[in-house]
């Protein structure tokens, strides 16, 4: 059984993988974009002409194409999916040891957090 | 100016952003924000989205040493944080029907509020006997290393009242991008009267999950424009790394107070900017 100490350690591993992902994910997209489009001029710029509505689920056919954006976005997108899954430890956790309140409480603000994410 | 002179200079200033951030406790976003309206003449909500981004980079890489101490409240986090994430629901989805301008007021407003709140901080917490009914029936009491070698446990007052406040607070975070961490902090500090340490903690568990919950709507909005927010995230990412590092070496108050000013000329300049029409 996972002790709350236990709990703490996991969710420490988590967003620090996480955060590592992202900044390595952001950082590669990063270069690459400004390796591409650095000496452009920055007025009507692909910067402030792109409309950047994102669809999460599209993200990652933009990095298989090996677009700088698309992993950048990816990167950003990894951030988000480490807090879902700091949730998601933590419900997993509330279930194990049997406390209703607890569980529902996760449930409730893993659901809100998938539907802001995915059904917006 | 080149698109890579215009990102050099975003990092540059969102490191002092996230520096600011770390010394004066009010995080890398509500700094970054009108430096990039003001500075940079950002569309208001592409500034937004890159401060929100920053918010859930800076609070998990904090919550990570956090963890390991041993003073978060996980349970209190939880409770507190199904009020936050329905107020951040509601605050992002009021974006699109709220003009630029009440935002930025807005803005200005929290700015103030925070400048004030970073100087009136006090670290020392009366202690309680009895709790909360509900933080009784939650188990929402704790203990927290205190001094060498001692463990002080403390009883959580007035835990509707700190679900109130917290629905506030996601509801600001959610409509201005920022990560409420003065707050969160206020209400676990005067709602919950926990300690200080707690408090600050607790919220900096909480801030990630909140802002990951208007960033899925802030994505489909196309407020998160990924050639600005690169920059934005590592340069705030990387200064209140270092703002944690030089944090415990230099002499708080007194940078409270410069910080204190310059945020409130901030708030003063992106006010004007708004009433002339420039935002």
């Amino acid at each position: 059984m996972l002790t709350e100490s236990q709990l703490q350690h996991w969710l420490g591993r988590i967003l620090q993988f996480g955060i590592m992902l992202a900044v390595s994910l952001v950082l590669v997209g990063g270069v690459g974009f400004l390796w591409t489009h650095g000496s452009e001029p920055l007025q009507g710029n692909i910067i402030f002409s792109t409309n950047f509505d994102i669809d999460v689920l599209k993200i990652w056919h933009q990095h298989l194409l090996a677009s700088p954006i698309g992993w950048i976005e990816l990167g950003l997108l990894t951030l988000v999916i480490a807090q879902i899954l700091r949730v998601t430890v933590i419900a997993y956790y509330y279930v194990r040891i049997r406390d209703v309140w607890f569980s529902l409480f996760s449930f409730f603000i893993l659901s809100i957090i998938l539907y802001c994410l995915l059904w917006q | 100016m080149t698109i890579l002179t215009f990102s050099i200079l975003l990092l540059f200033f969102s490191l002092l952003a996230g520096l600011l951030g770390a010394l004066t406790g009010l995080g890398g976003g509500i700094i970054v924000i009108p430096v990039l309206v003001v500075l940079f003449k950002v569309d208001i909500h592409y500034a937004m989205g890159a401060s929100l981004i920053s918010v859930i980079a800076t609070s998990s890489g904090a919550a990570v040493a956090y963890m390991r101490d041993g003073y978060t409240n996980i349970r209190i986090g939880v409770y507190l944080e199904v009020a936050a994430v329905l107020g951040a629901l509601t605050g992002a989805l009021l974006i699109s029907v709220m003009p630029k301008s009440v935002i930025a007021i807005l803005f200005s407003g929290i700015l103030f509020i925070s400048s004030y709140m970073t100087l009136q901080r006090h670290e020392d917490q009366e202690g309680y006997s009895m709790s909360h009914p509900w933080a009784k029936a939650l188990k929402l009491d704790g203990r927290y290393p205190h001094q060498k070698n001692q463990i002080q446990s403390y009883h959580v007052q007035r835990a509707p009242l700190g679900l109130f406040l917290m629905g506030i607070a996601g509801l600001l975070s959610g409509l201005l991008g920022i990560g409420s961490g003065s707050l969160k902090v206020l209400a676990m500090d005067q709602a919950l009267r926990l300690p200080y340490k707690v408090a600050t903690t607790t919220s900096n568990f909480m801030i990630g999950i909140t802002a990951a919950t208007s960033a899925g709507i802030y994505f489909d909005r196309g407020y998160i424009n990924p050639a600005i927010t690169f920059p934005v995230m590592i340069g705030v990412l990387a200064g209140s790394f270092l703002g944690a590092k030089i944090l415990p070496r230099i002499h708080i108050y007194a940078l409270r107070v410069i910080f204190s000013i310059v945020i409130c000329l901030i708030g003063v300049q992106m006010l004007y900017q708004t009433f002339t029409g420039q935002i």
